[in-house]
C-alpha cells in the first residue's frame, strides 16, 4: 500500500453539477418567467415593514402546508370566538389570513365577527344593552364595524375581483353603520355608501344578480329613486327568466348556467314589478316607460 | 511460474496463441483516504493474464487486492492506471459483462423474492430470450440442485443454499466466464465440496473460472492456475502442477513393514546410491472423514426409515 | 462469446424499477404513511361536526381539501426523500447493487429504475391519498347540496379535475425531489446524509422566490453581482410553481395551461437532475 496526493474528483463532480443546473435555470427562463409572473401578479407586492405580509411570505417555505396550517389557526380563532375572547379571536383571524390569504372564507367571516359579533360582546361587558347609554352602544358599533371594514380592506389587496367583499361592506355600511349614525344625514350617507358599495360588487366577475336589486332598494329607500330605476332598467334584460335562458351572459363563459335556484333568487318578475312601482314614483307615464 | 519482479511488465498469454479471458495490463488502483487527498493503492501494477477455458485461482491474504481486481474486471471500479480487458473488450464498457456470470462473497439477494423469481429476474436483466426464460431457469436451478426449494423465499435460505442461488444467477444467462469470489467461504465442507465439483462441472463445460479463496487446499484441487497477490503486488503466478509438484521426489504407499524389512529395504535402496528420507504414516485429510461419516449417516437413516 | 454493443434498454431500466417498486411496497415505513395519511384524510371528516355557519358548505369543503392535500403533502415529501435513499442505498448496502451492476447493465439504467421504482410507489401513495380524497368531497358535495341547494352559488364547489391535477402537480413535484435525492444519493456515504440534504434542498427549493426577488433587487445596484446571485438562485427549481391549490374553488378556477407548463418545468427538471445523478454515479466504486 502507497499514499500519493492528488485533488478530489468529487469537486470536479460538484463543479459539473453546479455549472449545469446553472445552465439549466437559464435555458428554462422562458418557460419559468412566465409562470413566475402569473402566480406574482395573483398576490400584491408585500408592503415594507408590514409583519403580516413578511409572514405570508415566509410561509411560502410551507408550501401547500400553509393552507392546512391557516385552517388550524381559524378553527382556533372559531373556539375563541365561542367563548367571547376578543383579543384572542381578532389575533387568530389576523394570523390566520397573513398566513393564508387566498382563502375569501377567513376575511369575510373574520369580519362579521369582527363588525357585528363583537360590539355585542363589548356591550354585554360593559353592562348589557339595557345598561349601557345608546351613544356609547353606538360608538362601539362604529369601533366595530371600522375594524371589520378594515379588515376587508385588507382582503381587497388579495381579493381585488370578488364581489363578496364588496357586500359584505356594503352590509356593514347598511345594517351596523347606518343604525350608528348619529343623525338622519349620517344614516342617509350610509345607506348611498352601501348602495354604492353594491354597485361595485355587481360590477365584479361572477357577481350574483341580486346586487344590483339590492342597490336599488338602498337608492330607493334613500331617495334616489331616478339612480334606483336607471339601475334596474339596465339590470333587467340580463337577469334569466329560466335555467335555460340563453341571454343570459353577465357570469364568465366558463362558470356553469345558473340553476333554478339561482334564478329564484334573480327574481326577474319581481324586478319588473319593482321598475313598474318607480315609474309610478316618477311619474312616468303608462307606456312611455320601461318596454322589455 | 512468474515471480515478483517478472510481475512489473504486461504478462502475455501463457502460452501462445491460446485465447486470453481476462487481461489485466499494468493495472494500479487507488482509493482516496480521508479529506487531504490521500490515497490507499489497493493493486500496484498488476499484469495478469487469465487462458480460457481453465480454473484460474486468484489467492492472497485478506487485503492483498483480490476482490478489487474481481471489481476491475468486473466494470464496477475504474483503475487509477492500465487496462483492463474482458476477452478483449475494456472493462469499463457494458459490452464486456455479456458474457461474464459473477458470484459476489457473501451474496445478499433481494429476500422477498423466491429463488426462481429471483434468478427469474437476473435473466432478465441478462436479456435471456422470453420464450426460452422459463425453461433456462428451470435448468440452472436443477444444475445447482436448488430445484426443490425454488418456491422458497431466498430470506429462508441456508448459507449453502445462497451460495447455489447465486451460482444459479450467475450462470443463468449461460456465460462464458465465471467469476466466483470466495464462493466457499462460510459454507460446510459437504456444501464446500459440490461447489468445488460444480466448478469442475464448469471447466468441463468449457468455460473459464476466475476464482478467489482462502481455502488453498480446495484451490489446489480444481485450479489450473493461480496467482498470488500481497498489498497489491502480484507475487507468484504459474500452473498449480508446477508449483506444486516436486518432480525429483516419490512418495511410494505401502502396507505397515516390520522394523526388519524397513532395514532391508534402506540396504537395497543404499546399494543403488538413494536414501530412504522419510518413513511416515499416511493421514486421511479431515474433511475426506467429515464427507465419508456423513454420507454413512445418510445412508444408515435411509436404511432405517419407512 | 461476442461483444455485441449494449444499448440502453427501456425493458431492463422497468425491470429495475419494478424490482425496487416491489422491495418499497414490502417495507413497514410505507404502510405507515398510508395508514397514517388515510386516517388524517379520514379524520378530515370532523370538519362536518363543526359549526361554518350559514355558508359552512364552501369553507367545510375548503378545509378538507386543505387537511387532505396537506397531508398528501408532507407525508409525500418524507415518504419522497426517505424511501428513495433507502431504496437506492439498500442496494449500496446489502450488495444487491453489486451483482445487478456485474450485470451487462447500465448506470443510467440503475439510476432511471430506482427512480422510476420510487416515484411510481409515490404515485401509488399519491393516487390512494386523491381517490381518498376525491371521494370525501363527492360525498360532503352531495350532502351540502341536499341540505342546501345554493351552497355553491358563489363558488367553492371543488371539482374532481381540480383534484387531479393539483394532487398530479404534487407527483410531479415529488418526482423532482427523488431525482435530487438521488442525485445526492450518487455521491453521498451514507443513507442519512442523503435523507438530510434531501429535505435541507425541499426547503431551498421553497424558497426560491426569496432569491429570486432579492437578486432582482441587487441588479439593480450592481449588474455583476445581480448576475452571480441570479446564477446561484437558478440553481435549484422553485417549488412554488406547483402550489396552485390557492385557485381551486374560486372564481377563476384551475388554469390547465399553467398546470401543463408547470408539468413540462417539472419533467424537464426530473431529466435534467437525472443525467446529473448518472454522470455523478457512473464513477462511483461499487
Amino acid at each position: 500500500m502507497k499514499f500519493s496526493l492528488t485533488l478530489p474528483r468529487s469537486f470536479r463532480t460538484g463543479t459539473v453539477v453546479v455549472a449545469v443546473l446553472a445552465a439549466t435555470g437559464w435555458a428554462l427562463r422562458p418557460l419559468a418567467e412566465p409562470i413566475r409572473e402569473e402566480l406574482r401578479s395573483a398576490e400584491p407586492a408585500p408592503r415594507l415593514g408590514s409583519l403580516s405580509d413578511a409572514l405570508g411570505q415566509g410561509m411560502n417555505v410551507l408550501g401547500g402546508l400553509r393552507a392546512m396550517l391557516a385552517d388550524f389557526i381559524y378553527l382556533k380563532a372559531c373556539l375563541d370566538w365561542e367563548d367571547t375572547r376578543l383579543d384572542q379571536t381578532i389575533a387568530g383571524l389576523r394570523l390566520a389570513t397573513a398566513v393564508d390569504p387566498s382563502s375569501l372564507y377567513f376575511w369575510l367571516n373574520g369580519a362579521s365577527m369582527m363588525a357585528l359579533d363583537m360590539s355585542n360582546w363589548r356591550v354585554d361587558a360593559e353592562g348589557g344593552a339595557y345598561k349601557v347609554p345608546k351613544a356609547r352602544q353606538r360608538q362601539i358599533d362604529r369601533e366595530q364595524a371600522a375594524l371589520g371594514l378594515a379588515f376587508l380592506e385588507e382582503a381587497r389587496r388579495f381579493h381585488p375581483r370578488a364581489p363578496t367583499i364588496y357586500e359584505k361592506m356594503a352590509f356593514i355600511h347598511h345594517i351596523r353603520l347606518r343604525p350608528a349614525a348619529e343623525d338622519e344625514a349620517g344614516a342617509n350617507a350610509e345607506l348611498l355608501r352601501a348602495a354604492e358599495l353594491y354597485h361595485l360588487a355587481s360590477t365584479q366577475p361572477g357577481a350574483p344578480f341580486y346586487d344590483v336589486r339590492l342597490q336599488a332598494s338602498l337608492l330607493k329607500e334613500a331617495g334616489h329613486f331616478r339612480e334606483a330605476y336607471d339601475a334596474l332598467v339596465k339590470i333587467y334584460p340580463t337577469l334569466p327568466k329560466a335555467p335555460d335562458d340563453p341571454g343570459y351572459a353577465r357570469r364568465p363563459i366558463k362558470n356553469p348556467p345558473p340553476s333554478e335556484n339561482e334564478v329564484m333568487a334573480a327574481q326577474a318578475g319581481d324586478v319588473f314589478g319593482r321598475i313598474r312601482d318607480l315609474e309610478k314614483q316618477l311619474g312616468i307615464a303608462p307606456g312611455q316607460g320601461f318596454q322589455p | 511460474m512468474t515471480t515478483a519482479a517478472e510481475a512489473s511488465v504486461p504478462a502475455a498469454a501463457p502460452s501462445s496463441g491460446a485465447p486470453v479471458a481476462i487481461d489485466l495490463c499494468g493495472v494500479t488502483k487507488d482509493f482516496p483516504v480521508g479529506l487531504r487527498g490521500l490515497k490507499l493503492r489497493a493493486v500496484d501494477n498488476l499484469s495478469l493474464a487469465v487462458p480460457a477455458g481453465q480454473v484460474f485461482g486468484l489467492l492472497g491474504p485478506n487485503g492483498s487486492g483480490k476482490s478489487t481486481t474481481i471489481k476491475i474486471v468486473l466494470g464496477l471500479l475504474e483503475p487509477t492506471a492500465g487496462t483492463c480487458r474482458v476477452v478483449g473488450v475494456p472493462s469499463a464498457q457494458v459490452e464486456s459483462r455479456r458474457n461474464v456470470g459473477y458470484l459476489p462473497e457473501a451474496p445478499y439477494f433481494y429476500r422477498y423474492l423466491s429463488g426462481a423469481e429471483l434468478v427469474r429476474f437476473y435473466a432478465r436483466v441478462c436479456g435471456v430470450p422470453r420464450q426460452r426464460l422459463d425453461a433456462r431457469v428451470r435448468e440452472v436451478l436443477d444444475w445447482v440442485g436448488l430445484t426443490g426449494a425454488a418456491a422458497r423465499r431466498v430470506g429462508t435460505y441456508s448459507k449453502g443454499m445462497l451460495q447455489r442461488v447465486g451460482l444459479a444467477q450467475a450462470l443463468v444467462h449461460d456465460p462464458r466466464l465465471v467469476i466466483l469470489d470466495e464462493p466457499t467461504a462460510g459454507v460446510d465442507p459437504a456444501g464446500s465440496a459440490e461447489i468445488s465439483s460444480m466448478i469442475l462441472r464448469l471447466k468441463s463445460e468449457g468455460r473459464t473460472v476466475l476464482i478467489t479463496s482462502h481455502l488453498l487446499a480446495q484451490i489446489e484441487d480444481v485450479c489450473d492456475r493461480i496467482a498470488i497477490l500481497d498489498r497489491g503486488r502480484l507475487i507468484l503466478e504459474g500452473a498449480v502442477a508446477e508449483l506444486v509438484g516436486r518432480r525429483d521426489r516419490q512418495a511410494l504407499i505401502v502396507e505397515a513393514l516390520p522394523p526388519g524389512e524397513l532395514a532391508e529395504l534402506r540396504v537395497w535402496l543404499a546399494a543403488r546410491g538413494r536414501a530412504l528420507e522419510s518413513v511416515e504414516q499416511p493421514r486421511a485429510r479431515l474433511d475426506e472423514i467429515f464427507l465419508r461419516e456423513v454420507a454413512r449417516a445418510g445412508d444408515g437413516r435411509k436404511e432405517a426409515g419407512p | 462469446m461476442n461483444s455485441m454493443a449494449v444499448p440502453f434498454s427501456f425493458a431492463r431500466t422497468s425491470l429495475i424499477a419494478g424490482n425496487t417498486f416491489l422491495e418499497a411496497v414490502r417495507q413497514r415505513l410505507f404502510l405507515f404513511l398510508v395508514l397514517l395519511a388515510v386516517a388524517l384524510v379520514a379524520g378530515a371528516r370532523f370538519f362536518h361536526e363543526f359549526d361554518f355557519g350559514p355558508d359552512g358548505g364552501v369553507p367545510e369543503l375548503k378545509f378538507l381539501f386543505d387537511f387532505g392535500l396537506g397531508a398528501l403533502i408532507f407525508f409525500g415529501s418524507t415518504l419522497t426523500i426517505t424511501a428513495t435513499a433507502q431504496l437506492f442505498f439498500s442496494e449500496i448496502e446489502n450488495r444487491t447493487a453489486l451483482t445487478l451492476l456485474a450485470k451487462p447493465v447500465w448506470r443510467a439504467e440503475f439510476v432511471f429504475g430506482k427512480f422510476l421504482g420510487a416515484w411510481a410507489v409515490v404515485g401509488v401513495f399519491c393516487a390512494l391519498l386523491t381517490g381518498l380524497l376525491a371521494v370525501l368531497l363527492w360525498f360532503r358535495t352531495g350532502a351540502i347540496l341536499a341540505a342546501n341547494p345554493g351552497a355553491f352559488l358563489h363558488g367553492g364547489r371543488i371539482g374532481l379535475g381540480d383534484i387531479a391535477i393539483v394532487c398530479g402537480l404534487q407527483w410531479l413535484k415529488f418526482g423532482v425531489l427523488a431525482m435530487m435525492t438521488l442525485l445526492v444519493s450518487s455521491f453521498s456515504g451514507t443513507n442519512l446524509f442523503s435523507v438530510v440534504m434531501g429535505f435541507f434542498v425541499l426547503v431551498i427549493c421553497h424558497l426560491q422566490a426569496f432569491a429570486h426577488q432579492a437578486y432582482t433587487r441587487v441588479e439593480a445596484s450592481s449588474v455583476a453581482l445581480g448576475l452571480m446571485i441570479e446564477t446561484l438562485a437558478r440553481v435549484f427549481p422553485d417549488f412554488q410553481f406547483f402550489n396552485l391549490a390557492d385557485k381551486v374553488g374560486t372564481e377563476a378556477g384551475l388554469d390547465a395551461g399553467l398546470a401543463l407548463r408547470v408539468a413540462a418545468y417539472a419533467l424537464a427538471y426530473i431529466l435534467v437532475f437525472g443525467f446529473l445523478a448518472v454522470f455523478s454515479f457512473r464513477r462511483r466504486e461499487i
